[in-house]
């Protein structure tokens, strides 16, 4: 009797053990449907002022291009320019659950986890040209009136303002001045489909893009512009977009930091590019 | 496999857009896109697959690109992206394909 249970125990504990390796199996083969690196993070560029292609050259560039150039230069944004002591980047950090990094969980962060924290700044933006918002050409560009939503700090070019907005809602559009644009490629173990299907997204802006908020530099300092900065999170932004175990891999494409155009209002059709990523060689 | 980038808003194989003060007859000017590639070396890397990279610089690449100082030069740069050898192995031959982009990975 002994010996029949125990051969009905290991009958079932090799079964258990089958349906578990098969489960397993089932789950790597799911995480590995996509090719995946290790991992991606941080993705961190500089940006640079944006001009408008040159089309129709009527100047040529010393050696070693020796090639056409249009003169004089022309930024796309007609409405906010770069001040003698404008810098600039952007960048995101991807913050995984159990996370230690100080960047995901340091002091005043109540982001949860897993998300990907999005932070950026160009500081001594100026007014290109009487507006909204912009009494004076060379002025600090604010062109949304709101207060700010970053008051402890507007950033210094090499950091972000702060505090965070990881609220998801509104708040962190309140004072939206410019807008990133970053289409993104997803592919990801999220789509529609039993145990969430692998796949890849139609190529889009995240969300309605990253919103800016420019505001007259806290604390104050020597330039005339205003800092134009960010520190949110994807999650604030796009409740859900950021999970766990869906293996999600984010293609993106060229950055743009969008002005909020000749109305002041950002996203309505008439914003043009002020900053794109690049480098700068004095 | 080639390391090259790609201009949003330009034509395919765009790189670099360069906007400085070292055109003639008037100095200040935006040069027309033009393509960047950097030739990346892959050697295995047992017990499997290999090691694909790159060390240079960019006048090592192209001389005097980045020569001449005090020209202000604003470099826009597009999208990185790394190329395959194609099917017939040679880089630079027309068949070569997108291997990876800039971008993240959320586990």
């Amino acid at each position: 009797m002994t010996d029949l249970r125990q051969s009905a125990y290991r009958k079932r504990a090799l079964l258990v053990l089958a349906l578990l390796s098969l489960g397993a199996l089932g789950f790597a083969q799911a995480a590995a449907a996509h090719e995946a690196p290790v991992g991606a993070s941080p993705f961190r560029l500089p940006l640079v002022p944006a001009f408008a292609q040159c089309t129709a050259p009527n100047d040529t560039h010393m050696d070693p291009f020796g090639s056409g150039s249009c003169s004089p230069p022309t930024p796309l944004s007609a409405v906010a320019k770069w001040g003698p002591s404008s810098i600039g980047f952007v960048r995101y950090v991807v913050c995984p659950i159990g996370s230690s990094a100080t960047f995901c969980t340091g002091p005043g962060s109540s982001m949860p986890l897993p998300d990907v924290r999005m932070t950026g700044n160009i500081t001594d933006v100026e007014c290109a040209a009487v507006g909204v918002g912009c009494p004076a050409v060379g002025g600090p560009y604010d062109p949304n009136p709101n207060p700010t939503q970053y008051p402890t700090s507007s950033g210094t070019g090499s950091t972000a303002p702060t505090p965070p907005c990881f609220l998801s809602g509104s708040p962190c559009v309140a004072s939206q001045d410019m807008t990133v644009a970053n289409p993104i490629r997803a592919t990801d173990l999220n789509n529609s489909g039993p145990g969430g299907a692998d796949g890849t997204s139609r190529d889009g802006l995240f969300g309605i893009g990253i919103p800016v908020d420019c505001q007259s530099p806290n604390p104050a300092k020597s330039y005339g512009g205003a800092d134009c900065g960010f520190n949110t999170s994807a999650n604030a932004l796009a409740p859900g977009s950021i999970l766990s175990g869906k293996s999600q891999v984010w293609e993106i494409k060229q950055v743009f930091i969008r002005d909020a155009g000749p109305d002041g209002m950002t996203g309505t059709g008439d914003d043009t590019e002020f900053a794109r990523t690049g480098f700068f060689n004095p | 496999m080639t390391a090259t980038a790609q201009i949003a808003d330009s034509a395919p194989g765009s790189s670099v857009r360069i906007t400085d003060n070292h055109n003639t007859p008037s100095p200040d000017a935006t040069v027309v896109d033009f393509p960047f590639r950097v030739p990346v070396d892959c050697t295995p890397a047992p017990p499997a697959g290999s090691s694909c990279g790159f060390n240079t610089s960019v006048n090592a690449l192209q001389p005097g690109l980045f020569v001449v100082t005090g020209t202000s030069q604003i470099l826009e740069l597009g999208e990185v992206q790394f190329m395959d050898a194609g099917t017939d192995g040679t880089a630079g031959t027309g068949d070569d394909t997108l291997f990876a982009v800039q971008g993240i990975f959320a586990p």
